[in-house]
């Protein structure tokens, strides 16, 4: 008999739903977490899309430990001391579709129901490697020792370096890995309030571009309900090539007047890193092998389309679905790669596989230099020159236009550049 | 500017200080300097959010406690650099700890 039905790897959102889902079954599920507490690895900007979660806990969403529910999306462009915003509000309680988080406090409170429901969490223990016997993965080692299962769950995360030991997945390429350096802050409820014009529980999202040296990559800035989530995400083959470091322009970000405007006289409770799989459908590994899968970040189910970043719904859609693949091959008894297979059915007939090959050329958009560099430039310019006033007449404003975009982008370029993100966003 | 005199300008280092660690006494990186003297875009330097690794001398020096685990380093080194760099996760329990992530 082996120790577990399941042994996951990683207490994550997939990780954790799987464990849920299966300790609900009545499954004997370990889940190993290297970190102190179920969270305390696990980093986001921000925000989680909630129909996913919705599935899982039939609890309401106000009583989940959310920060704050998103009434406000935001794009701001950066050029110089200017910036440009796009404002989009609503504030019909029936159609919040995202909360703020914070995944420390997030997920202890969700590992805590998995646990109610059965699931045996052994934290502070890092799994080390697969325990494989004929082809198969029959378990882990931990601090050298076999600890057995009929079937591992690997969700250790975006670097999947049990998947990579296995051959699941190739070595990966700096060109679709993008880094974070995140800051939380802490200004108090009221405050928060007050200076974004909230009320309690409504909450902003909003992305930067542009200010970047020309590193691919943006800001971010989400209210939690007593502190701000506040950061930059670079991409990075982007940030060697340009010789600049993600603390430095982490630092240019924050003190830059249209952010520091928001942070003034915050306290920092926080200063944090993560590692994010931005090229989507590109990179996902191979997901099933003989008694082992893979789910969440560790699977590259990430998608990054304009100013929509998703990987949480995407990692407790496949921790479930990686779940009732387990369940039924546990009645099966038959823990084979064909069996195990089922798994890619479902993600195949679920939002995770579909959103992601349906949007698998958003990654080419992000790639592309301009949107970082010569449009929040022209943009702004633009703009601010269309809304001067000092006494000097003005040309036409085709020609104003026409002469402004010009002196910043080939029109051709421009056009080639609108097509592509219309095709592939 | 002015607006920079209202808000306090904190270091990295100082930044850093306002996260939890429970640090190993041995470190989860290794560099071999005898690679990284080869190295030409020395991509360590840029990646990580703490500057874990710093250039002294022409050497690659690191400060493993400060690490927040993002695994960015290892990419840009073995692709990008010269191979230079080892890392894995820190032992179970050790390492950073996040309590608000």
């Amino acid at each position: 008999m082996p120790d577990a039905d399941v042994i996951i790897v990683g207490a994550g959102l997939s990780g954790i739903t799987a464990a849920y889902k299966l300790a609900s079954y009545g499954r004997n599920v370990i889940v190993f977490e290297r970190g102190e507490y179920p969270g305390s690895k696990n980093v986001t900007g921000g925000r989680m899309y909630l129909h996913a979660i919705k599935k899982i806990i039939n609890i309401p969403l106000e009583e989940m430990p959310f920060e704050r529910f998103v009434t406000r999306e935001v794009v701001t462009v950066l050029h110089g001391l200017n910036s440009f915003s796009i404002e989009l509000e609503n504030y019909d309680k029936q159609k919040y579709q995202s909360a703020t988080v914070l995944r420390a406090i997030f997920d202890k409170w969700y590992a805590n129901l998995a646990e109610e429901k059965g699931a045996n969490f052994i934290t502070k223990t890092k799994v080390d490697d697969l325990y494989i016997e004929d082809g198969f993965v029959r378990g882990v080692i931990v601090e050298n020792e076999k600890v057995t299962s009929n079937v591992v769950l690997i969700s250790e995360g975006v670097n999947n370096f049990l998947g990579l030991k296995l051959g699941l997945r190739k070595e990966f390429m700096p060109n679709y890995l993008v880094t974070s350096a995140k800051a939380v802050i802490e200004l108090g409820e009221e405050e928060i309030n007050k200076r974004f014009r909230l009320k309690s529980r409504e909450g902003i999202a909003q992305i930067f571009t542009g200010q970047s040296r020309g590193v691919i990559g943006g800001g971010f800035l989400y209210t939690n309900r007593e502190t701000l989530s506040i950061g930059v995400v670079y991409l990075l083959e982007s940030l060697v090539k340009n010789k600049v470091s993600i603390a430095d322009l982490f630092e240019d970000f924050m003190y830059h007047p249209s952010v520091q405007k928001y942070i003034e006289g915050g306290r920092i409770l926080e200063y944090s890193g993560h590692l994010i799989p931005v090229k989507g459908y590109g990179m996902i590994p191979k997901l099933v092998y003989n008694g082992a899968l893979v789910s969440g970040d560790a699977a590259g189910f990430f998608l990054e389309n304009g100013p929509i970043f998703r990987g949480m719904d995407f990692a407790i859609e496949s921790g479930s679905l990686a779940a009732e693949a387990i369940e039924r091959a546990i009645k099966e008894g038959d823990y084979s790669e064909k069996t195990l297979s089922y798994y890619i059915t479902l993600l195949n007939n679920s939002f995770v596989l579909k959103d992601l090959k349906r949007h698998r050329n958003a990654p080419k958009i992000m790639q592309n230099e301009r949107l970082y560099s010569v449009y929040p430039a022209l943009i702004n310019e633009l703009l601010n020159d269309f809304f001067k006033v000092d006494g000097t007449t003005k040309q036409p404003l085709l020609n104003f236009l026409l002469n402004k975009t010009t002196k910043y982008i080939n029109p051709i370029i421009a056009v080639k550049d609108i097509i592509e993100i219309l095709m592939y966003a | 500017m002015t607006l920079e005199k209202k808000i306090k300008r904190l270091t990295l280092d100082e930044r850093l200080g306002f996260t939890t660690f429970n640090s190993d006494s041995v470190s989860h990186i290794s560099v071999d300097n005898e690679k990284c003297i080869n190295c030409k875009t020395k991509a360590c330097l840029y990646v990580c959010p703490t500057k874990v690794y710093y250039l002294k001398d022409d050497k690659i020096y690191f400060n493993y406690q400060a690490c927040l685990e993002t695994g960015g380093c290892i990419v840009a080194c073995h692709v990008l650099g010269n191979k230079g760099i080892s890392w894995k996760y820190p032992r179970g329990g050790f390492g950073v700890i996040f309590r608000y992530g």
